[in-house]
C-alpha cells in the first residue's frame, strides 16, 4: 500500500522508543534511512536491526544547532542523494513543576524539542538537500493542547512546532514539500512499569480505554504521511487519543 | 502493510460520486463492497470495477434488504452531502430532509449495524462530509465513540474543506484520491488508536 522503496529519509531521534520502530518500519517498506541520535553504540544496535541495505547512521546532538546546516550538508554528501522525507522524533519530555521551571531550564528544552526542529526543516527543505515532493512528518504530543501538571514546558515547546505546522505548510507548498505532525497521547515502553508513571499519565492512560498507544501504529502512520499514498496532505495535525477527550 | 482482506465494507454513497475511489481502493486491499446509494446508474458502474463475487448494490429504497444486508459489517464508511446552499430556499421540510439524509441515517445505520443481534467485531465508521455545513454529524463522533467503545466500535470523522463544494468539477479526482488514501487509513487496524477524532482534508 505504502511505497518508500529507495526513499531517502531521515530519522532525527532514531533511538527513542518511537524512532526506532520508526526505522524498523521503514526499512520493512524498503526506505533508505539515516538513523540520527546522540547514542550511537544504540544507533549501532538498530542499524544491525534492519533488514535492508544502504542504510547509514550519523550521530548528531540537536543542541548544536549552530551545526545543523553541516549536518544536513554531510546527510546529502554520504551518497550523493537528496533526502525525500524527514521523520522528527527528537524531543525531551521532563516533568517540571511551575517553581522549577527556570529561564535556562525552558530554553534547553525549546531548544531540542522546537529550535533545532525549525532549523532542521529550515535546512531540509533547501532544493540542495532535499528532493521535489518531499515529505516531512514531525511527532508532536496531546499535551500540546492539555497538558499535565509539570509538563509547561513540554507542552509548550509541543505547541510552538504545531502552531509552526500550519506556517511552514503554506511556505513550503511552493516547494511542494509537505509537512505534517502526529499527536498522540501515552505511549508506555516495555521497559517501564505502568506503576511507576505520574499519576497524572496513569489516569490518561486509563481514559483513553484502548491502552497505550503502540509505537508499531505511530509508526504506520508516518509511513503514511510520508509516502505518496497521502499527497497534498499537509498543514495538518492527527490526534491519537483513544477515548480521550 | 494494510489489509482489509474480507472485510465486509458498507459505503453508503454521495452525489458527487466520491465514494467510488474508496471502493475500488479498499477492495483492491481484500475488501468485499457493500454499496448504497441513490444513483444506480453510478452504483453499477463502481460495481463493475470491482474484483470478486462479493461485492453488492442496494437502493435505499429497499429497507427490509438493507436491515439484512448490514449484518457483519467490519467498516461502515457514510458520505454526507445533501445541502442547500441558499438560505432562501430552505424550508422546514427541506431541512428536515437534508438530516435525515446526513445524520439520521447515519445514527440508523450504526443502530442497525451495532444492535444486539448482529455480531459486532471492532467495526470502525467513518463520517465523510464538508467541513462547515455537516457540524452536527462530525462532532457526534467523539460522542459516539464514548459510548460505543465498549462494543469495540470506534467513530470518527474525515471533515473536507468547504472550499471544496464550489470548487468540484470533473479535475477533482486528485481531492477524491485524497479524501479515499486518508479514509483507508483511519478505518484500518492500524488506526485503532484513532478514536472519536476530526479529520481534515485541506
Amino acid at each position: 500500500m505504502f511505497n518508500l522503496v529507495n526513499k531517502k529519509i531521515l530519522i532525527m531521534g532514531a533511538t527513542g522508543y518511537i524512532g526506532k520502530q520508526v526505522a524498523l518500519t521503514l526499512d520493512s517498506l524498503g526506505a533508505k534511512l539515516i538513523l540520527s541520535g546522540k547514542n550511537e553504540a544504540i544507533l549501532n544496535e538498530i542499524l544491525f536491526e534492519l533488514k535492508g541495505n544502504g542504510h547509514y547512521l550519523l550521530p548528531f546532538d540537536v543542541e548544536n544547532i549552530d551545526d545543523i546546516s553541516n549536518f544536513m550538508k554531510k546527510i546529502v554528501a554520504i551518497d550523493g542523494n537528496k533526502l525525500f522525507g524527514l521523520v522528527y522524533c527528537t524531543g525531551i519530555f521532563p516533568i517540571r513543576p511551575l517553581k522549577n521551571t527556570k529561564i535556562d531550564f525552558l530554553h534547553n528544552l525549546m531548544l531540542i524539542n522546537f529550535y533545532s526542529f525549525i532549523e532542521i526543516v529550515r535546512c531540509f527543505s533547501d532544493k540542495r538537500i532535499c528532493e521535489e515532493k518531499a515529505s516531512i512528518v514531525s511527532l508532536s504530543s496531546i499535551a500540546s493542547i492539555n497538558g499535565e501538571k509539570g509538563q509547561l514546558a513540554y507542552s509548550a515547546s509541543k505547541g510552538a512546532m504545531d502552531s509552526s505546522i500550519k506556517v511552514l505548510a503554506k511556505e513550503l507548498s511552493s516547494k511542494n514539500i509537505k509537512i505534517n505532525s502526529i499527536r498522540p497521547a501515552a505511549l508506555l515502553p516495555e521497559d517501564i512499569l505502568f506503576d511507576n508513571l505520574p499519576e497524572a499519565i496513569q489516569d490518561t492512560i486509563n481514559r483513553m480505554q484502548t491502552g497505550p498507544i503502540s509505537n508499531k501504529s505511530i509508526a504506520t502512520q508516518i509511513a503514511f504521511l510520508l509516502s505518496e499514498y497521502s499527497n497534498n496532505i499537509t498543514g495538518q495535525y492527527f490526534d491519537v487519543r483513544g477515548c480521550l477527550i | 502493510m494494510i489489509s482489509f482482506k474480507n472485510k465486509k465494507v458498507l459505503i453508503i454513497g454521495n452525489n458527487l460520486g466520491f465514494e467510488k475511489d474508496i471502493a475500488i481502493k479498499l477492495n483492491n486491499l481484500g475488501a468485499n463492497i457493500l454499496l448504497i446509494n441513490e444513483n444506480e446508474s453510478l452504483a453499477k458502474e463502481i460495481l463493475s470495477l470491482l474484483q470478486g463475487d462479493n461485492n453488492k448494490y442496494l437502493n435505499f429504497t429497499n429497507i427490509k434488504d438493507i436491515e439484512n444486508s448490514v449484518e457483519n459489517t467490519d467498516i461502515y464508511i457514510h458520505f454526507a452531502d445533501e445541502q442547500i446552499d441558499n438560505l432562501y430556499l430552505i424550508d422546514h421540510n427541506k431541512l428536515q430532509n437534508i438530516f435525515n439524509k446526513n445524520v439520521t441515517s447515519y445514527i440508523n445505520f450504526i443502530k442497525a449495524i451495532s444492535s444486539k443481534k448482529q455480531d459486532v467485531n471492532n467495526l470502525s465508521v467513518l463520517y465523510i462530509s464538508s467541513n462547515s455545513n455537516q457540524i452536527s454529524g462530525l462532532n457526534m463522533s467523539k460522542t459516539l465513540s464514548l459510548e460505543l467503545f465498549e462494543k469495540n466500535i470506534r467513530v470518527n470523522s474525515l471533515a473536507i474543506d468547504n472550499k471544496y463544494k464550489y470548487d468540484f468539477n470533473e479535475n477533482s479526482n486528485e481531492l477524491m484520491q485524497r479524501v479515499s488514501s486518508m479514509a483507508s487509513y483511519i478505518v484500518s487496524e492500524n488506526a485503532k488508536f484513532i478514536v472519536g477524532e476530526i479529520y481534515k482534508i485541506n
